[in-house]
């Protein structure tokens, strides 16, 4: 069964082809189907022409990730899209187990009270310290990265209850930084 | 020639040098920190001495090291390539104390050069028009005003000792000052180690227009023509091309005989830059001397079909130009895409890491200077630059085009780059019929943005067919082997790729 999965700005559709090999091709989205007509073979971001229920579109791939989202633009209109291949083979079996970042529905309290890491980098400046009170907006602190500074604001008003790093150390993408409770 | 080179940089230009050196038979000496025990350069050099830690400065500006291992290394020269080294008098003076070439030009013209207010004075006395503001640096509130109210806003406050965009605010009228001086101070002194500032009158939508400069020892002086440097984002380049589209013959003549009066003032040796604003009556002022090889040099290259870098280690050895300015001839157009590892979906914040699948692009007039590979990870404490790519075409719109398929054809994943920013500006309107200014980015293009809304589900159809088509055209090396399905394969085949269950 050729079922896909695909989540367009984190709204998520259930995606299948139907009569593969065949033009037009059918392609159900959720629960509607659409006749589907490609004007030239796919390559890497080079612009398709496509035809759905005979409305012509623009499409074009800028960047394949193979698990990071990636882009494709329709009509000069930009979205950012995941994409879930569904096939019961043991190894994605094992895959669906584990819980994944596509797959969290709700961040826990902890997660929501938790500032991490945008982007890997260097703790250059620390400006809260334990019990520090802070307003939305408030610099927490600085991470340089290639030779850029870029600051760290409290997405909300609180107590900072933990800093989890010091002055000069390195941090991964996604990795706390602050619990502001 | 030198038998012996140390290059005192990384990443591509690296490389670019000790290609250089080997067309002409020197052998190189590589360094490299922590964070590039895995470069490129590395492999590519003759040796290669590791320098320290991965913080550049405590490995690729640390002086002593570097003029310790070229002593024991016996180099007879040291290229310092752009950035780090590239424009420090103090290196330039410790590689004359230990009798190593400095590959650029004289102590003196780095001094006179890397304070703006000197060279701004330098080049007016030597009849070069200087853009409007203070002569000397300022030292508070009241003079920036007085200046100011003299050029008329709005005006921007420049660290002296600093140079390509940073260090440098802009005041729109008087109630910014104080802000505005305060910002560029600090700014001025964290990044130049000073805080010194003066003013400059902010010209109206300029054209940023750079000439290549090539003078030897003997006194020889040429330029190779210009380079239209506008395309930038927060006074950082991004897109550079030669030749300018709204440059004719005699501009050209006159501009290039500028650049060549304002080298001849400070006596200058080894490739230069002059650069230059140019209004839109053609008008145009001096900005800076860059006193280095620069970033954007293949463009150049590529049309004059002259080697800049090997001519830099040629005069350092003290060769004479082989040609004079009547030999130069631009061939053609050549533009080049400065690719950095940032995200242009997220306010081009820096994304390092692991390049998981590198494919360049390639074909005739294409030339891609990087030190990328499948594999490689990209390190936090450097510059974002990881690629340059260039594309030369027999006129501009052939260059474009070319461009164009080259940003589609390259291939880097793994990290977030700004391919697509640059797949958008040669898309834009203006920029191919050339009319670009140097705040074209911030106007025209402003940043990329994400769609948080869709109209219809007619293009999330259009858009996931293609995704899942062109999907399985990529499992199946493009739909000519049929699709084997993931059932019918044995078991035991799958545990070869996936870890079995515990």
């Amino acid at each position: 069964m050729r079922e896909h999965r695909v989540r367009v700005n984190n709204k998520e559709h259930e995606v299948r082809l139907l009569d593969m090999g065949k033009t037009p091709y059918r392609v159900e989205v959720d629960d509607k189907t659409y006749k589907v007509d490609f004007s030239n073979e796919i390559t890497d971001s080079t612009p398709v022409l496509i035809k759905v229920n005979g409305k012509r579109h623009t499409v074009e791939i800028n960047k394949f990730n193979k698990d990071a989202p990636f882009h494709i633009k329709v009509n000069d209109r930009l979205f950012k899209v995941q994409y879930e291949r569904r096939e019961r083979t043991p190894s994605q079996i094992m895959e669906t187990i584990q819980p994944t970042l596509k797959t969290q529905p709700v961040k826990s309290i902890a997660e929501r009270n938790t500032v991490t890491a945008f982007m890997p980098g260097r703790v250059v400046l620390l400006k809260v310290k334990l019990g520090d009170s802070v307003k939305v907006g408030d610099t927490l602190c600085v991470l340089e990265s290639m030779k850029m500074e870029n600051e760290i604001t409290a997405p909300k008003a609180g107590v900072v209850q933990e800093v989890k790093v010091s002055e000069g150390l390195m941090v991964n993408k996604g990795e706390p930084l602050v619990i502001i409770k | 020639m030198f038998k012996k080179v140390l290059i005192a940089n990384r990443g591509e230009i690296a490389l670019r040098i000790i290609r250089a050196c080997k067309e002409l038979d020197v052998k190189t000496v590589a360094v490299y920190s922590e964070a590039d025990k895995d470069a490129l350069h590395i492999e590519y050099a003759d040796e290669c001495y590791s320098i320290g830690p991965s913080p550049p400065t405590q490995s690729y500006l640390n002086i002593k090291t570097i003029i310790k291992i070229a002593k024991n290394t016996a180099s007879e020269a040291i290229h310092p390539g752009y950035g780090f080294l590239a424009q420090i008098p103090a290196f330039a003076k410790a590689c004359q104390s230990n009798n190593i070439e400095f590959i650029g030009p004289s102590i003196e013209v780095l001094k006179k050069m890397g304070n703006k207010v000197m060279a701004r004075k330098i080049m007016a006395d030597a009849g070069v028009s200087v853009i409007p503001g203070s002569m000397d640096a300022v030292k508070d509130e009241d003079e920036v005003e007085e200046v100011a109210e003299k050029v008329g806003y709005p005006v921007f406050v420049k660290a002296v000792f600093g140079g390509g965009g940073k260090g440098m605010r802009l005041i729109k009228n008087n109630k910014g000052i104080p802000r505005a001086m305060e910002l560029a101070r600090l700014e001025a002194e964290s990044s130049f180690g000073s805080p010194e500032i003066y003013v400059e009158k902010m010209l109206r939508n300029p054209r940023h227009i750079e000439f290549q400069v090539l003078a030897d020892k003997k006194g020889n002086i040429i330029h190779l023509g210009e380079r239209e440097c506008s395309i930038q984002r927060k006074y950082q380049k991004l897109i550079e091309e030669t030749p300018s589209p709204m440059m004719t013959e005699e501009l050209r003549n006159v501009m290039g005989k500028k650049a060549i009066q304002a080298a001849k003032a400070i006596n200058y040796t080894s490739v230069g830059t002059t650069e230059f604003l140019v209004n839109k009556d053609s008008s145009f002022c001096f900005l800076e001397m860059n006193t280095r090889l620069q970033v954007e040099h293949l463009i150049t290259e590529m049309v004059t079909g002259i080697d800049i870098v090997k001519e830099q280690i040629k005069i350092a050895a003290g060769e004479e130009l082989g040609y004079k300015q009547d030999d130069i001839m631009m061939r053609g157009h050549a533009l080049n895409c400065r690719i950095n590892s940032e995200d242009p979906y997220r306010g081009f914040v820096p994304s390092p890491g692991t390049v998981t699948e590198y494919r360049p692009s390639g074909g005739f007039g294409i030339r891609v200077d990087s030190a990328l590979y499948s594999g490689y990870a990209i390190p936090v404490f450097y510059d974002s630059l990881i690629a340059k790519l260039a594309a030369w075409g027999l006129n501009r719109s052939e260059a474009l085009q070319r461009m164009r398929n080259a940003l589609n054809e390259y291939h880097i994943e793994g990290v977030e780059t700004t391919i697509p920013f640059h797949k958008r500006i040669l898309e834009d309107e203006s920029f191919k019929r050339g009319d670009v200014h140097t705040r074209f980015v911030e106007e025209r293009i402003g940043s990329l943005v994400i769609e948080e809304k869709y109209e219809d589900e007619e293009e999330v159809a259009a858009l996931s067919a293609v995704l899942v088509k062109y999907l399985r055209n990529r499992q199946t090396g493009l739909a000519v082997i049929p699709q084997r399905k993931a059932r019918n394969m044995s078991k035991w085949r799958m545990v070869r790729r996936h870890r079995l269950p515990r």
